[in-house]
């Protein structure tokens, strides 16, 4: 289980602080270079959020994209 | 169920702790909270444990709560353990570390008295004994994650590869323990044992993942993970945070001394590190892992909807930690 390369991803993402993200849905198109293990994990935990949440000032639009 | 399984905990204390001293400090010690005995304990273990016997079996019996009460009592051991390895002891109850450390050792002693009836219970054969060979190793890799874990808490910095390791080790091992028993004893198929055992080991990881997450620092409550500097998944990601803030800015926030209350300025760092995303991912893909061999259990047994209705009842929802704008 590769989890250095998500902590990388949202480390960076919670470092860059510059935005304050919504969640879209399953239909984001993902991060190529996570392990998609991850990126699916990502996806069902979205499914069961009600419709679009705020996570924060937590991730930029990049990792919202895989979220 | 779950009234039966304690009526049966009680039951296997009355008749393995002759000593009536040994006996109703016992019977304290698992009626406080967080254990099997108090009004609002969860008995997840042996539940667990009952539920996959019932998916292969159809029906409970009492070899089914003979094997519910060994894999319940060696998690209130562990249980136990951790209370030491905190320093959270009771102290309406008293027990000093050595009492809670040796009735840890009792409990899972206890608890291998029952799994021995168990397989008894289930087979003269003889062949069920290797039951009793699969929750032994499993309790063998939990405690190497408990030792891991004392090890990590005296070292500084541990790596979340390391974290997840010992999480796997403790609480993983414990529910691939649970269910190899249960398994065992209900079925002669390897491949079915084997799924079980992997769904156990993952759903456990995903459970103590999500309690690490609700643990680390909640909102309404002062005594938190973070406070008592533990080496959590969610907060090892979060001190390397702050170990890698203040080596290229010299500053970060210092966490507060160990077991005093987190201050404002701490919890809204932890927040911001996305320390609960990372963790909330990774348990989320332990989840999918346990869905998935469940799945592929639909067809090797009678019925997973007892484990289905389980696992809902113990899903963490993400609108906890992450707030409803």
């Amino acid at each position: 289980m590769e989890i250095t390369k998500l902590e990388k991803a949202v480390r960076q993402a919670a470092r860059a602080d510059s935005a304050r993200t919504i969640l879209t849905d399953s239909e984001s198109q993902g991060d190529p270079h996570l392990p998609s293990e991850f990126d699916t994990a990502a996806k069902t935990m979205a499914k069961r959020r009600a419709k679009k949440v705020a996570v924060g000032s937590i991730l930029n639009t990049t990792t919202a994209q895989w979220l | 169920m779950i009234d039966i399984l304690r009526s049966e905990i009680c039951k296997t204390l009355e008749a393995h702790f002759a000593e009536p001293t040994q006996r109703e400090t016992m019977l304290r010690a698992l009626s406080r909270e967080g254990f099997a005995l108090h009004p609002e304990g969860r008995c997840t273990t042996g539940l667990f444990t009952l539920e996959v016997y019932r998916a292969i079996r159809s029906m409970l019996d009492a070899t089914a709560f003979r094997a519910a009460v060994a894999t319940e009592l060696y998690m209130e051991a562990a249980f136990m353990f951790d209370h030491v390895a905190d320093q959270e002891l009771d102290q309406s109850g008293g027990l000093s570390a050595a009492e809670e450390l040796i009735l840890a050792v009792s409990l899972m002693a206890c608890g291998a008295a029952a799994a021995c009836e168990a397989a008894q219970q289930a087979s003269s054969d003889g062949q069920r004994l290797h039951a009793l060979l699969q929750l032994h190793r499993g309790c063998i890799s939990s405690c190497s994650g408990q030792l891991l874990d004392a090890q990590v808490q005296k070292l500084g910095l541990a790596t979340t590869e390391e974290a997840l390791r010992i999480t796997r080790l403790k609480s993983g091992s414990t529910g691939r323990s649970a269910a190899a028993l249960a398994a065992n004893i209900a079925t002669d198929d390897p491949e079915t044992i084997r799924l079980f055992e992997e769904f156990g080991f993952n759903l456990f990881t995903y459970l103590q993942l999500i309690d690490d997450l609700r643990d680390a620092c909640p909102e309404s409550s002062a005594v938190t993970d973070l406070g008592q500097l533990k080496k959590t998944l969610p907060l090892v990601y979060f001190y390397n945070s702050l170990a890698e803030r203040t080596r290229e800015t010299d500053s970060g926030i210092i966490p507060s001394h160990e077991g005093k209350p987190v201050s404002q300025e701490v919890r809204q760092g932890f927040k911001a590190s996305g320390a609960e995303v990372f963790s909330a991912i990774i348990a989320e893909t332990f989840l999918n892992r346990a869905k998935s061999n469940l799945a592929a259990l639909k067809n090797r047994t009678r019925t997973v909807e007892g484990l289905e209705q389980f696992i809902s009842s113990l899903e963490f929802s993400p609108n906890e930690i992450f707030a409803v704008p």
